[in-house]
């Protein structure tokens, strides 16, 4: 398989969405890398590997959909800390609103071939 | 063998982010750092096993370069010389001690002691073959017959301490 160009489509699909719900799992409140990594990392979760959360928070960060701060924390050394910023709740909120439909059309399209 | 392993880890990573910019790839090695630690906080000490499979999960350096848009195949430029050596490498002689020299001077690998010493070990011997050459190559003249004066001189010094 050539690197970056493999036909799998369930590679291509989570890449395309992995990065909203990274958006996603921040909404209620801020998080650290390690506990983002296990979250989405979990086996048959969102995630090739736990490390590729972190290009993709990079990436986030660059486009200034989530802002970190670094703070102690209780039980370690101090953290950064990643939140979602104002710009990147409305990318969120887009992407349901996009999802929903997307979901539903697939939905439909297999349903009438069963 | 832990801190080894993440070290490996670390430096393999390293190198398949070399063509991000800069910060992009400090932070995300930092990152990558950050996690690593966190998670050998959670284990026993020396917990071997559980650094592997922390690293697994992880995933591969390659995996993790190729989220983050890195160029694989991009080669650093002394590997982009390879193939001009390879094809007129045969041909030069005096360019390649020239380009050896630079890339000697450029690496952060030689010491400043080791480089001026690799500069310039290649004149003085050939100063010093031009004036002492030896004389008909390829007949060895009879020992202690046609020494050159550099061996008559040292063999001198040798039977000097030798009688001292």
């Amino acid at each position: 398989m050539i690197p970056g160009t493999d036909s799998n489509w369930e590679a291509q699909l989570r890449r395309g969405v992995v990065e909203y719900c990274v958006l996603a799992a921040l909404r209620s409140r801020e998080r650290y890398g390690f506990e983002l990594a296990r979250s989405l990392g979990a086996p048959g979760g969102l995630l090739m590997g736990e490390g590729t959360v972190y290009p993709l928070l990079a990436r986030l960060r660059q486009r200034r959909w989530v802002e970190t701060t670094w703070r102690e924390s209780e039980d370690g050394p101090p953290r950064r800390y990643y939140r979602l910023t104002d710009q990147g709740a409305l990318a969120l909120e887009a992407f349901e609103r996009g999802w929903r439909q997307f979901r539903s059309a697939v939905d439909r399209a297999l349903g009438e071939g069963g | 063998m832990q801190d080894q392993l993440t070290h490996d880890y670390l430096r393999l990573l390293d190198r398949r982010l070399a063509s991000l910019p800069g910060s992009r790839r400090r932070q995300i090695r930092e990152e990558v750092r950050a996690h690593i630690e966190d998670g050998c906080r959670r284990l026993a000490p020396e917990n071997e096993a559980g650094v592997r499979q922390l690293l697994e999960q992880l995933g591969g350096p390659e995996e993790n370069a190729r989220e983050a848009g890195a160029d694989l195949h991009r080669r650093t430029w002394p590997e982009a010389l390879v193939p001009v050596l390879l094809l007129f490498g045969g041909f030069v002689f005096v360019v390649g001690w020239l380009v050896g020299g630079a890339i000697r001077w450029a690496s952060p690998v030689w010491r400043l002691r080791d480089k001026l010493m690799g500069t310039l070990i290649l004149p003085f011997e050939l100063l010093g073959w031009l004036r002492h050459p030896p004389r008909r190559l390829g007949r060895p003249a009879p020992l202690g017959h046609r020494l050159p004066h550099r061996a008559r001189t040292a063999r001198a010094a040798t039977e000097a301490v030798v009688k001292a």
